[in-house]
């Protein structure tokens, strides 16, 4: 191979544009599971609280004699339970000149990073509503803190050798204490659903961290557990499917979707070792202050942004939910 | 008593709890430690008590023990 002496080549060119693409790849996740499945609400302060109640245990000997005078029951109270608000943001800044500068992609870099705040604020949330994390008043040098529900649920609870239940105690909500880490198995949540089912739950959801999404779909090859055969019809030359995945669990007690959420892999091994099970219906989340934008007032040749929110875990009853704590949430180690 | 054998402490667990020791009765299906709910009172090692108790999970439950 040989150039004919005097070919101009790019290499030789001083007018070359760059290939500098318009678009940024993110490979991030931002979807946001929790927030997606419960209802918001609005809350009117720092502090709501609400009412639980339950049913007495029935009885076989209610009855009574012919024209016999009443005797009266004493009906207990409710029980008046409560979250506190947490401030969530999330900040940037960009000088004037970035801001006018042209440039690759996004023409506005306020607008840049306001979207990957906005993202970064709601994946923060949804850890925090799920966290196992105390309730909080707050003081003047203290942030007020929401608890989490891994922090409420106490009735239906599976947990590893030493671990101890939170719950929601004279104000506040304790964070459980965390026990031996196991592996994911079917009898931890067979035993869950059925005692979140005695409790007068109806949970439909199985959240999980994307390794224990994998653990539960080997419940399929599992020949002890008689699970049913999957097969699907190959017809002439079409390419087989090897199914190697569940969605589903048909419980003696409902179905429930297994729900993976990657922020509980991507918040670390303290979010990724429990297992939600939620009754949808049972839990929201209180908004004091929607997600906003702040525009501080300018002090130098820079546009200053904030954005903002308050809100708490509603935990409208905790015995409809269960969890299942203390899995292997990350590997089979870990 | 012997040697081998673990004292075992009384306490009254204030919070529910999943016993580490090893002869606490265990879940026949999942085979995890069955839970103490709270207000129950439980015969744990005497380390394990111990450590309850400090952390406040459970107080002393020997005063009206009757060996």
């Amino acid at each position: 191979m040989s150039l004919v002496v005097g070919t101009t080549t790019t290499y030789d060119s001083n007018r070359l544009r760059e290939q500098f693409a318009n678009v940024i790849h993110m490979i991030s996740p931002e979807e946001c599971p929790f927030q997606g499945l419960v209802e918001r609400e609005s809350v009117d302060g720092r502090h709501p609280e609400w009412s639980t109640d339950t049913l007495r245990t029935p009885v076989t000997s209610n009855q009574q004699l012919e024209g016999d005078d009443y005797a009266y029951a004493t009906i207990p109270a409710t029980v008046r339970v409560g979250n506190y608000t947490e401030i969530a943001r999330q900040t940037y800044l960009v000088s004037r000149t970035d801001e006018k500068n042209t440039k690759a992609g996004p023409k506005s870099e306020l607008g840049r990073q306001r979207r990957k705040a906005g993202v970064e604020l709601k994946t923060d949330i949804e850890l925090s509503l799920l966290a196992n994390k105390a309730s909080n008043a707050g003081a003047v040098g203290t942030a007020r803190q929401s608890a989490g529900f891994a922090a409420w649920i106490t009735s239906n609870d599976s947990r590893g050798a030493t671990g101890g239940d939170g719950g929601f105690s004279g104000g506040i909500v304790a964070a459980a204490g965390n026990g031996t880490q196991r592996a994911f198995t079917k009898p931890l949540l067979d035993a869950t659903i059925l005692a979140a089912y005695t409790s007068g739950g109806s949970p439909s959801i199985l959240m999980v961290s994307p390794y224990v999404k994998t653990v539960f779909s080997t419940l399929i090859n599992d020949s002890a557990l008689r699970t049913a055969q999957i097969f699907n019809n190959v017809k002439g030359n079409e390419q087989a499917t090897i199914y190697s995945a569940a969605d589903t669990y048909l419980s003696d007690f409902g179905v429930l979707d297994i729900m993976p959420n990657r922020q509980m892999a991507r918040g670390g091994a303290l979010s990724a070792r429990n297992a939600y099970l939620i009754d949808t219906s049972k839990v929201a989340i209180g908004v004091l202050d929607d997600i906003f934008e702040d525009r501080p007032a300018k002090t130098g040749d820079a546009d200053k942004r904030a954005l903002v929110t308050e809100f708490c875990l509603i935990m409208k009853t905790q015995a409809a939910h269960g969890i299942i704590a203390d899995l292997f949430g990350l590997t089979a180690a870990s | 008593m012997k040697e081998s054998e673990e004292k075992l402490f009384p306490v009254r667990m204030l919070r529910g709890y999943f016993p580490a020791y090893d002869k606490h009765p265990k879940n026949p299906t999942s085979g995890d430690p069955m839970k103490v709910s709270a207000g129950e009172t439980v015969k744990l090692p005497v380390s394990e008590a111990r450590g309850l108790i400090e952390k406040k999970l459970a107080e002393r439950a020997d005063e009206w023990t009757i060996e």
